[in-house]
């Protein structure tokens, strides 16, 4: 390349028509020699059997662990799920869910990424330049949302096989958890405990619709547009749940320590029956994958809620890790 | 002052019947920190998650091949674009901060006093909580909307027998508390993950920015800063004094609607890509004060130079810090910033 | 600059007024006590707080209600009287906790410590919080005196407030996205509010604000003398150092403890002095008694609001008094400032 070459680029760059070079490796129109994977961003073509995989959701790293799959790299906080810590807990990070660092996943050279509607939309261009990206509703898709995904991405390892077989086998012990429910269970108030704060599910929101589908109503309507809203103790009085799940974290002081010395709290009739089920607010809210799906089936199995007994489980948050 | 002491402080430069007068100061002023720029932005496009050597990040910029396809990636798509965003943010908040200043002879005057900030971030948190679901690329329309709505309504509130700035700095803290408290009602009620989004858009931040985003606050800019340096010495004679301003003839509260407008729209345009980024534009015009003392047209683009010299170095900071995590830069700016301008405010007391 | 209307009034009706407003808050407290979630009629709040039984419904009242009811009555008129004394001390009609920035700074505080700590003993809010009103009223005050060249007074006050408002609500921003459990615990009380207010936090913060009032209230004719102006202090030989350190003691105690019990609440310490004022004129004797009770009555109201608006959900109170004082600042600041 000569002189003049190389003064002419350099000017074209200062002018500022690097903006128009931008993704002009992203745009390839090749035909596809992989699997076309259609998702929530389009169809994308990712290679045959990709061997290096980096995940952006707790949930796509679930679903991989179900495959037997290690992907190189995740996007994760300080503290991930507890469950999650044998499969993913030595994988290296790549920044946090909200702000993953683009450039550390381009040093771990992808095959394929995996990444969230909400929370990646704005740089799917980006991530589309570094791999081939597929992007499911993670964080607010349904119970069904996250089992398609998991199908999806299987077919995009070429694994759509183990994928059926681990499907069949959720499914199968979903209606086993489903065949226990009795018509005595009744409705529960579905409350998330976090310092300071009760938040109420109704049936709309993920975990009410999991509870919905195995045949425990919520025993709140959706309020104003909202799937899932605070109440205070007062509020929880109000609706007079015949049961209670609470979902919390063990390391959080929450209301729950300061409600249980308050009379109020136990004139509810939930607590005075031992209808109170506590439960493990990580696996169930932050997992979203089939192997989360089946230790949550796991956990109601011995609880009582589906079977309309008193509750077996820990009466403090501190108990349900 | 004397004649030959006029042509050592003072730089005249005629063209037809316009003439700009700047202090002398200005040229190795402006000359430093453009060199400091530069050298931010050299240091900042080497540095990243993704080890480059330094000679073929040179080469990458350049265009050149260096063997190795990811450089171009990200070096261009993702490195730079960033850094000539965070520029051109800090520029125009540090630019709209100097008109602001100046046209309501107050040194705490910033783009967040006409409600910009509170009201972008009001639009855009609503946005995020309200409507999850919407595409994410109307964000940055919908919190221009919000900045220019709110800042407008200030002006009208505040209109009495013209646009006295008192009554546009209270008027304006008054309906960014009603604009924060409805941003605050969203952010307690929301979902956690809709919530940790808004927070991250009201912290501001450049995070995973491209070149469509770089081109759009650029025309912006292009139009804006010739706008706000015409504004230049009316703000000169407003520093006088409204009196003094009304019998040099100037139509005062022409000339600050449209300083006003101009300042508003600089700051739009940059809350409505990176969020609502604090102090930039309150403490770039205070440092540039101390280089270039209080002209106008020496003040606005130095100004502007610190504005996007500050920003360069606070997301280079955020960027490397906490490494594979990234701090949003307004955490860097509202941390280095603040304590910053305490110091000169003291200073300023002192002299 | 100060509404008159009251001022030639004599002094039976204003013990009349007085006796009438205290009617009007008790009237309203019984309100509070029978809205919520749950309604329960008048006459069963009655015989459920004289003669309590194992029910429901005397439970709430006994355990969730009252404190609540307590607590608004103390935030209201700790607000409303550090509210008044601003503005007697700077001699400044935007003077308010809310709008100097020293909510915010107590609420940073609170933040901060929460952060670092992890989970400090609820004891220990109170004094965070007052260590944050008094380091942020502090610095206000200085940097307003910092840029004092140009613009009057009032103007300074409220910017300096408004920017060290805007710097910390940023630093409390940044530190709630670096800790999402921190932002979980301190999200809904960074509204303000007086929602799960307990008999516990109450006896662990009132003392703060009653010590306030009992510091702040004997100092009325103090203040009189000195909203008047220095001149007009000096030459009654008063405003001395020792007055203006009380007053502002009281302020801290009252503004902290409000803080530490309910979250920063904005506008109600300008609201409620502008309003008295108007009602008995500029005699702070009156002032004062007459503040606390319509600050009181102001939060009891929009805290009844919060409730009933989205039962069983309730918005923030703070929220309903910035969108209930802010016109009314903006009023002020058309009509009162000049220019």
């Amino acid at each position: 390349m000569n002189n003049v070459a190389l003064l002419r680029r350099a000017t074209r760059l200062l002018l500022g028509v690097a903006a128009a070079l931008a993704f002009s490796s992203a745009t390839a129109q090749a035909a596809c020699d992989g699997q076309a994977i259609e998702h929530e961003m389009g169809t994308t073509c990712v290679a045959a059997r990709p061997q290096r995989i980096v995940t952006l959701e707790y949930s796509y790293a679930d679903h991989l662990a179900r495959l037997g799959i290690t992907p190189v790299g995740i996007a994760r906080e300080a503290n991930i799920p507890a469950y999650l810590e044998p499969y993913v807990g030595a994988v290296p990070g790549v920044g946090t869910r909200a702000e993953p660092n683009l450039e550390a996943i381009v040093a771990l050279r992808p095959d394929l990424i995996v990444a969230d509607l909400r929370r990646h939309e704005a740089i799917y261009q980006q991530l589309s330049a570094i791999a081939p990206t597929l992007v499911f509703d993670s964080l607010r898709g349904s119970y069904e949302d996250q089992l398609v995904a998991f199908e999806k991405l299987a077919a995009a390892l070429g694994l759509s096989d183990e994928a059926a077989t681990a499907l069949e086998q959720h499914r199968a012990a979903f209606e086993q958890a489903r065949a226990t429910v009795t018509p005595k269970a009744p409705p529960a108030l579905i409350g998330v405990l976090s310092p300071g704060l009760f938040t109420a599910h109704s049936s709309q929101s993920f975990m009410g619709s999991f509870l919905d589908s195995l045949g425990i109503p919520a025993a709140v309507e959706p309020r104003g547009g909202e799937t899932q809203f605070s109440l205070s103790l007062e509020g929880v009085a109000a609706v007079q749940p015949q049961a209670l799940v609470l979902l919390c974290n063990p390391a959080d002081s929450t209301p729950l320590d300061e409600w249980a010395d308050n009379p109020v709290w136990n004139a509810l009739d939930a607590v005075s029956d031992g209808r109170v089920y506590i439960f493990d607010r990580d696996l169930w809210s932050k997992g979203r994958g089939v192997i989360a799906f089946d230790l949550i089936l796991d956990d109601l199995a011995g609880s009582g809620l589906l079977t309309g007994q008193p509750s077996s489980t820990p009466q403090t948050c501190q108990g349900a890790g | 002052m004397s004649a030959s002491e006029a042509t050592r402080t003072w730089l005249v430069a005629r063209a037809g019947g316009l003439s700009v007068r700047l202090p002398r100061r200005v040229v190795p002023v402006a000359a430093v920190l453009l060199a400091l720029l530069v050298l931010a932005a050299v240091l900042s496009t080497a540095q990243g998650e993704y080890r480059i050597a330094p000679f073929d990040v040179v080469k990458t910029v350049l265009g050149l091949d260096t063997g190795d396809p990811n450089h171009a990636l990200v070096v261009r798509q993702f490195r730079l674009p960033r850094i000539v965003l965070a520029a051109l943010v800090g520029g125009a908040l540090g630019m709209s901060g100097a008109v602001l200043q100046g046209m309501t002879r107050n040194g705490l005057a910033e783009p967040g006093i006409l409600g910009i900030s509170q009201g972008a971030g009001l639009a855009a948190v609503a946005f995020l909580t309200l409507a999850p679901s919407a595409p994410g690329a109307l964000l940055q329309w919908v919190a221009l909307l919000g900045g220019l709505f709110t800042a407008a309504a200030v002006y009208l509130l505040a209109w009495k027998d013209g646009a006295s700035p008192v009554r546009l700095i209270l008027v304006g803290i008054g309906v960014s508390a009603v604009a924060t408290a409805l941003t605050t009602y969203l952010i307690v009620l929301g979902d956690i993950t809709d919530v940790q989004r808004a927070l991250l858009w009201l912290t501001g931040s450049v995070y995973g920015r491209d070149w469509e985003h770089v081109k759009s606050l650029a025309i912006w800019l292009l139009v804006l800063a010739p706008a706000a340096l015409l504004g230049a010495r009316a703000l000169n004679v407003q520093a006088l004094g409204e009196q003094a301003a009304r019998s040099l003839g100037q139509r005062v509260n022409l000339v600050r609607t449209w300083l006003v407008v101009v300042a508003v729209a600089l700051a739009c345009g940059a809350v409505a890509v990176a969020g609502a980024i604090a102090f930039v534009g309150l403490v770039a015009p205070h440092a540039a004060r101390r280089l270039v003392g209080p002209s106008h047209e020496a003040l606005l683009p130095v100004s502007a130079l610190l504005g996007a010299l500050l920003l360069l170095v606070a997301d280079l900071i955020g960027r490397t810090v906490i490494a594979p995590s990234q701090l949003p830069v307004g955490i860097v700016t509202a941390v280095v910033g603040a304590p910053y301008l305490i110091y000169l405010l003291l200073r300023e007391r002192r002299s | 600059m100060r509404a008159v209307a009251g001022a030639g009034k004599g002094r039976p009706q204003r013990v009349v007024g007085l006796a009438c407003a205290g009617l009007a808050v008790a009237f309203l407290l019984g309100v509070s006590l029978g809205v919520g979630s749950l309604q329960i009629p008048l006459p069963e709040v009655l015989a459920g707080l004289f003669a309590p039984t194992d029910r429901l419904n005397d439970l709430i009242l006994h355990t969730v209600r009252l404190p609540r009811m307590v607590a608004g009555l103390l935030v209201g008129a700790s607000l409303a009287v550090a509210g008044a004394i601003m503005q007697a001390l700077t001699r400044n009609p935007l003077a308010s906790p809310g709008i100097l920035g020293v909510n915010a700074g107590a609420a940073f505080a609170v933040v901060t410590a929460v952060l670092v700590l992890g989970d400090p003993p609820l004891a220990t809010y109170a004094l965070f919080a007052l260590a944050g009103a008094g380091l942020a009223g502090a610095l206000v005050y200085g940097l307003a005196a910092a840029t004092g060249a140009a613009g009057n007074s009032p103007l300074r006050l409220a910017l300096a407030g408004a920017v060290l408002a805007a710097f910390l609500g940023a630093l409390t921003t940044a530190l709630l996205l670096l800790d999402q459990n921190t932002l979980d615990q301190v999200r809904f009380w960074t509204a303000g509010s007086l929602a799960g207010r307990d008999w516990e936090l109450l006896r662990l913060t009132a003392p703060y604000m009653l010590v306030g009032l009992a510091l702040g209230l004997p100092l009325a004719r103090q203040l009189t003398t000195l909203s008047l102006g220095d001149d007009v202090a000096r030459g009654l030989g008063q405003g001395s150092a020792a007055v203006k350190l009380s007053a502002a003691a009281a302020v801290v105690l009252l503004a902290g403890g409000a803080v530490a019990l309910a979250g920063p609440i904005g506008f109600v310490g300008l609201v409620a002095p502008h309003l008295a004022r108007f009602l008995v004129g500029v005699d702070y004797r009156w002032v004062l008694p007459y503040s606390a009770l319509l600050g009181a009555a102001l939060v009891t109201v929009g805290d009844i609001g919060a409730r009933v608006a989205l039962r069983p959900q309730e918005i923030p109170v703070g929220v309903l008094m910035a969108l209930l004082g802010a016109p009314f600042f903006i009023y002020l600041a058309r009509t009162r400032v000049r220019r």
